[in-house]
């Protein structure tokens, strides 16, 4: 019964969000969709995921859904001006290296194929995040290392427009 | 019918899954109907709830939250990190050109 009040309430949420007229109450409303998704994954036994989705995706997220409209609100349409030439081309170097350093983790860790008996054992989640899932891990690395140089290209090349 | 023979009907599974489609659909409607940009990464966001929601439900079913609490957590970073770099551009494009309409974005159009 709770279980189905749960997952109703998660996507009667999801549609408000979908269906609100303001973005900022779509936005709150994605973050209520996150927080119910959290407690339906205190109910499933997943408190690592819970924890995870109720800071990142609950917190985070809404905050940057929240400056993205604020930025896109007060921020006045400004004219073109010329095309600047790339200055972000000197980040290329740190994203080889993440490149070089992830596929060389990746050998280290060999990251066989694990038996079936061993998967459906109901692991603990460290064993299965660092032992099954390693490669995940920095693959993680890789993924937000690259995120972060993105956000440092984008937000430098906003300064340049300025 | 093959499904059956991997997921009987009546299995708690269905419900999890039934109300996961419904939320990728919830999204997938957002992203195919809208015309703003913050409204198609909220879309989007709604449709990886839903895998979300599929996985932990596979992995409270079978006794395997280990394995899915660890492929959550990978996708909550994936999907951090692409929100991030989507707000990025979501920034960049309004202040060159002042819109948040998506059909306004035929730069690239060939």
């Amino acid at each position: 019964m709770l279980l189905m009040i749960l997952l109703t309430l998660l996507v009667g949420i999801g549609f408000y969000a979908v269906l609100s007229k303001t973005l900022l109450k779509a936005a709150i409303g994605l973050g209520a969709v996150s927080a119910a998704l959290t407690v339906l994954l205190f109910s499933m036994d997943s408190p690592l995921a819970a924890v995870f989705e109720l800071s990142v995706c609950a917190g985070l997220i809404t905050v940057i859904f929240v400056s993205v409209i604020s930025m896109t609100k007060a921020a006045a349409p400004r004219d073109q001006k010329e095309a600047e030439p790339n200055h972000y081309l000197k980040y290329l170097p740190l994203l080889a290296t993440g490149a070089i350093v992830f596929c060389a983790m990746r050998y280290w860790l060999g990251d066989a194929p694990v038996a079936q008996a061993t998967v459906t054992a109901g692991v603990d989640v460290r064993h299965a995040l660092w032992d099954l899932r390693g490669t995940d891990v920095f693959a993680q690395l890789a993924v937000l290392f690259s995120g972060v140089s993105g956000v440092i290209v984008l937000f430098k090349e906003l300064k340049h427009d300025e | 019918m093959m499904s059956e023979a991997i997921v009987p009907a009546g299995n708690p599974f269905w419900t999890y899954f039934i109300f996961s489609v419904l939320l990728i659909l919830t999204g997938l409607y957002c992203i195919t109907v809208t015309r703003n940009l913050i409204r198609v990464l909220i879309g989007m966001e709604l449709m990886t709830k839903g895998a979300t929601l599929i996985l932990a439900a596979a992995g409270y079913l079978t006794g395997n939250t280990g394995v899915s609490q660890a492929l959550i957590i990978t996708l909550i970073v994936v999907e951090v990190v692409v929100i991030a770099v989507a707000a990025g551009i979501v920034i960049g494009w309004y202040r060159k050109t002042g819109s948040l309409d998506t059909s306004a974005m035929n730069s690239l159009r060939g």
